[in-house]
């Protein structure tokens, strides 16, 4: 037995073809063995051609949409159907075209024929059809018509910062405002599926809007500006141009409408321009109590600087700045020198255009030749014409302790990068906030004034120059403020175009008359929804109020 | 025995290929079923859009404004309506307690609250609004 096995495993291990077939065993088995492996792998471990579990195909990609800071929708994509036709396969194109022109009554007949019969293989016969135009169509079963879906851009919130949002062409393509800057400057810093944050409120915005076109309205004006500053971080929370336009529906209104005035327009901006001047001097160690002649009107070459109200005797830095003398102004300027007051306004950013992510941005029209005119007329406003942004810019550095802060219309994070650079000793912004309180408690800009939330600010009224000179009757009233008045959060700017005076104002149309109370306004609005503190206390200062008269008044109001 | 052994790969060849073509089926079936669910989540999805757009569209701020200034009483918030938490008064002494509040019958025959005719009623709200 033991014999036989032997031989035979001998005859195994000899047998040639035998050990072919144990090799071609073993090296399928192997074979399979590994392709068994893979696909168990492939089974177990392997995604689907999909893509993860969790991706959706969203059809064809849109736009980011543009929130307010708070997330409120002002621009989103929906899908709408868009009907097509395709020439060649047209039957008849006289019965289809007519057929189309008894769903789309807005078409001409002959235009959608000549369409039917062009030799291409594709031409738009209606973007952008309602729900029920296109079931109609998809009932008259017209060959050669067929529909596409296609993303239009909507803007729920209709005029609402119009402006600033900017609206789309119909090919979605983005022409002013953060649609166009989305298509280009900010084309890498938009993430997919993210919205655009924008730093304005919305509420804020409409209370600007409302208070604006009320004022418009009542002084008959041909536009304004309104404009609301953070003055910590350079966030823009309200800007407002009006008249205004509807994004949806673009061509709806005239053509000027889009013009944005806070950014693109370029004015001479009168005395507003006096905070710059006179925040210059402090912080050339100038004190608000020193003299400058304010006696007489200046006479340079052809021209005369006078004050509306002469006080006729020297005023002291504080009395300039709370009268708006001109004359006062123009002697500052005249001992800070030109070279002085050109790198200011230069590091206070006016001689640039305003650095920020919209694309309408005018630029500032200073003098070529800057002599000694200009130096006084620029000391009021005149001579020197920037956008609404560029004064709200610098005022914000007048206001937040002496900080230039590029504005931006994006929500900033907090801890962001702001890009500030220092223009003013932090003494010279307090010293400068004390002024703007000055001019809100007995200067030019009473009306301004809110109880609980105080303003500070400065008003201006300038004649708007009209080939070759000024036009008396034409003026730029204007409140640039900031509140609250002792420690600044926000910094509003209200411009208002060609005011005229009214009864109630005894014809006056100055800034004091028309921007003051306007601003006074909208800050009793937009303060609470801002969360600023109220100012109680009995000079003005966060604390509790004596509340006696308060319940006397309420209890009359009843 | 290569015979049987024969046999029984033969069998598990069968039962597999069938079982492979039961998981195949499934996974196609389930496939289906991704993409209908999915297909449901994009329809959704733009339903949503519409609806947020909508929502945003009739929340508008301003129309709000001219709903409030028709059908409500209220006026804006005056900066003198705010107060401080520490301007509440501390509880005087020998005030009553919860306990006390709770002790006050509602009504003597039980059933129907007693009501202080003479406190202020709120105004009246409007019967419906819009159209």
């Amino acid at each position: 037995m033991t014999d036989d096995a032997r031989a035979r495993r001998k005859a195994e291990q000899s047998d040639p073809v035998r050990g072919r077939v144990i090799f071609c065993a073993a090296a399928f088995a192997m074979i399979f063995g590994v392709l068994a492996l893979r696909m168990a792998q492939i089974a177990l471990f392997s995604p689907d051609s999909g893509g993860g579990v969790a991706f959706v195909e969203t059809g064809p990609v849109g736009r980011p949409d543009i929130v307010d800071r708070n997330g409120v929708l002002l621009a989103t994509d929906l899908q709408v159907a868009s009907v097509y036709a395709d020439p060649r396969d047209v039957w008849d194109p006289e019965e289809t075209a007519s057929a189309l022109v008894s769903v789309f009554p807005e078409l001409d007949e002959e235009a959608v024929l000549a369409k039917l019969k062009a030799k291409t293989g594709f031409v738009w016969i209606k973007r952008d059809i309602t729900p029920r135009q296109h079931a109609a169509v998809h009932d008259l079963g017209l060959p050669g018509i067929g529909f596409r879906q296609e993303l239009k851009r909507v803007y729920p919130n209709g005029r609402a910062a119009a402006h600033v949002v900017g609206f789309v062409d119909v090919d979605n393509k983005g022409l002013a405002g953060i649609e166009r800057a989305i298509d280009t400057t900010l084309a890498d810093k938009v993430a997919h599926g993210e919205p655009v944050r924008l730093s304005i409120d919305l509420r804020v915005q409409h209370v600007v809007e409302d208070e604006l076109a009320q004022t418009i309205q009542t002084f008959s004006a041909i536009g304004g500006t309104g404009v609301v500053i953070d003055v910590k971080t350079g966030e823009v929370i309200a800007m407002v141009s009006a008249p205004d336009f509807d994004p949806n529906h673009v061509n709806a209104d005239p053509a000027e409408n889009r013009f944005n005035r806070a950014t693109l327009g370029v004015y001479e901006m009168g005395s507003t321009f006096k905070s710059f001047n006179t925040a210059m001097a402090l912080d050339a160690g100038i004190s608000s109590k020193d003299y400058f002649d304010a006696r007489a009107p200046i006479r340079i070459g052809r021209f005369s600087i006078r004050d509306y109200h002469p006080m006729g005797r020297a005023l002291t830095v504080e009395e300039i700045f709370e009268h708006s003398s001109n004359v006062g102004s123009a002697h500052m300027a005249q001992k800070m020198g030109i070279e002085k007051q050109r790198a200011f306004l230069a590091s206070l950013g006016q001689l640039e255009p305003v650095v920020m992510e919209l694309p309408e941005r005018g630029a500032p029209l200073s003098p070529k030749n800057w002599g000694e005119v200009e130096l006084m007329t620029i000391s009021f406003g005149h001579g020197i014409a920037v956008s609404p942004m560029h004064v709200v810019a610098g005022v914000t550095a007048m206001a937040n302790g002496g900080m230039y802060i590029p504005p931006t219309i994006l929500k900033r994070d907090a801890g962001a990068d702001l890009h500030a650079h220092r223009v003013l000793k932090p003494e010279t912004s307090t010293e400068m906030n004390r002024l703007f309180r000055l001019v809100v408690e007995r200067g030019t800009a009473r009306k301004a004034d809110v109880p609980g939330y105080p303003v500070g600010g400065k008003t201006g009224t300038a004649e708007k120059s009209k080939a070759g000179g000024y036009a008396r009757k034409a003026l730029l009233s204007s409140f640039i403020g900031v509140f609250p008045a002792d420690a600044p959060q926000y910094a509003i700017l209200v411009i208002i175009d060609e005011p005229k005076g009214t009864k109630e104002t005894a014809g006056y149309a100055t800034g004091g008359w028309t921007a003051a109370p306007a601003t006074s306004r909208i800050v009793a609005r937009i303060a609470p929804m801002l969360g600023v503190e109220p100012r109680l206390g009995p000079n003005n200062e966060p604390g509790i109020a004596d509340r006696e008269g308060e319940a006397i008044q309420m209890a009359q109001d009843h | 025995m290569i015979r049987a052994l024969n046999l029984g790969m033969l069998a598990l060849t069968i039962m597999i290929c069938f079982g492979l073509y039961r998981v195949t089926h499934a996974a196609q079936e389930r496939e289906g079923d991704l993409k209908r669910v999915e297909a449901q989540i994009t329809e959704q999805q733009r339903a949503i859009d519409v609806l947020k757009a909508e929502w945003t569209h009739l929340s508008q701020p301003g129309k709000v404004q001219a709903m409030a200034t028709r059908y409500l009483n209220l006026q804006p918030m005056k900066a003198t309506q705010i107060a401080y938490l520490n301007e509440i008064p501390m509880r005087p002494e020998g005030a009553a307690t919860m306990d006390d509040i709770a002790a006050i019958p509602f009504s003597k025959q039980g059933g129907e609250p007693v009501y202080d005719e003479s406190a202020p009623v709120p105004q009246a709200k409007p019967a419906r609004l819009g159209r």
